[in-house]
């Protein structure tokens, strides 16, 4: 049913009615400020390159032909602005010899998180997310934001789904150690 | 399979008002660069005087009156007479000619025209 009215909004925009733009961006916005913002690493700059981004879909939106998720496409539109904002075309060019934390207990990390509540596990969540690095932490928040997969993130940064397959898992696993040692601390502070 | 259960709850928490919000006036602004500000989403719903329609007003205007100074001379040559008009209490003075009844027919007939062909473009050329 959204998808439904989210594509008579698009037809609408299509059609030149920028009044239904309102829509999209109240939508969206969120995740296309946060895309923006992991990459600039500046509040300000964000915002531009986010409203700037919102601007360059609905004025190209014919060029959307329903192949994708508009979500995918617009984050996409997104990423590219940020990336040619900062002209920071290495923020991917790292090499795919990270540390990798192997000794994740997969068991403690996900009864620990079962056991907090809302608010705990959101602040547990950003702790562990200040542990990886911007590439990693941009590409867990599109991983796990609005359920996107390894193929629809690879489509946001047009980089190859393998190279993209194998981020993902190492900046996880990543992801999995830091929520471990962000819980102890945690507990250690409770004790 | 604890790995899905632990995607699953930070996935939950992602979406659940983890990320950083963008400015209250973010939404507004981008409208403004769009060029869409809230009042002018509020006029959209009246209708916009037609250029169109302004200009083919002069158009036609200008049309019937080359026309009125060219047909006269055509119907001199044949039978055929427009009625004249006599306003009695005023004698001989106020006589309307052939020529003067044909230019206020057509001036009624030509208001009467533009005014549905303004009001006809205005449904096509409204924002």
């Amino acid at each position: 049913m959204k998808a439904e009215i989210e594509n008579i909004v698009i037809e609408k925009i299509k059609g030149g009615d920028y009044n239904a733009c309102n829509y999209i961006v109240d939508k969206y916005k969120t995740f296309v400020f946060n895309i923006c913002i992991r990459i600039v690493r500046n509040r300000e700059d964000a915002e531009e390159v986010a409203q700037d981004s919102f601007i360059k879909a609905f004025k190209s939106i014919d060029t959307f032909k329903y192949e994708s998720k508009f979500s995918t496409w617009l984050y996409r539109i997104a990423f590219n602005n940020a990336v040619s904002k900062t002209r920071s075309k290495k923020f991917f060019n790292a090499d795919l010899d990270d540390n990798v934390f192997d000794s994740v207990n997969h068991t403690s990390v996900s009864e620990g998180l079962d056991r907090l509540n809302r608010i705990d596990r959101k602040k547990v969540l950003r702790g562990a997310m200040d542990h990886l690095n911007e590439e990693e932490r941009l590409l867990i928040s599109l991983y796990y934001f609005e359920e996107n997969s390894i193929t629809e993130v690879a489509d946001i940064t047009g980089l190859e789904g393998n190279y993209i397959k194998v981020k993902v898992h190492r900046a996880r696993k990543k992801l999995y150690n830091s929520l471990s040692q962000v819980m102890g601390i945690q507990m250690e502070d409770v004790l | 399979m604890k790995e899905e259960k632990i995607d699953r709850l930070i996935r939950s928490t992602m979406n659940d008002g983890f990320m950083e919000n963008p400015s209250p006036g973010f939404t507004e602004n981008v409208m403004q660069k769009l060029g869409v500000s809230s009042q002018e989403a509020k006029l959209k719903t009246k209708p916009v005087k037609s250029k169109w329609g302004l200009r083919s007003m002069i158009f036609i205007y200008v049309l019937l009156i080359a026309l009125i100074f060219i047909i006269p001379g055509s119907l001199l040559t044949s039978d055929y007479t427009l009625p004249t008009f006599e306003l009695p209490s005023l004698g001989e003075y106020l006589t309307l000619d052939s020529n003067i009844s044909k230019l206020l027919i057509m001036l009624i007939l030509g208001g009467w025209f533009l005014i549905f062909i303004d009001s006809y473009l205005k449904k096509f050329f409204t924002r």
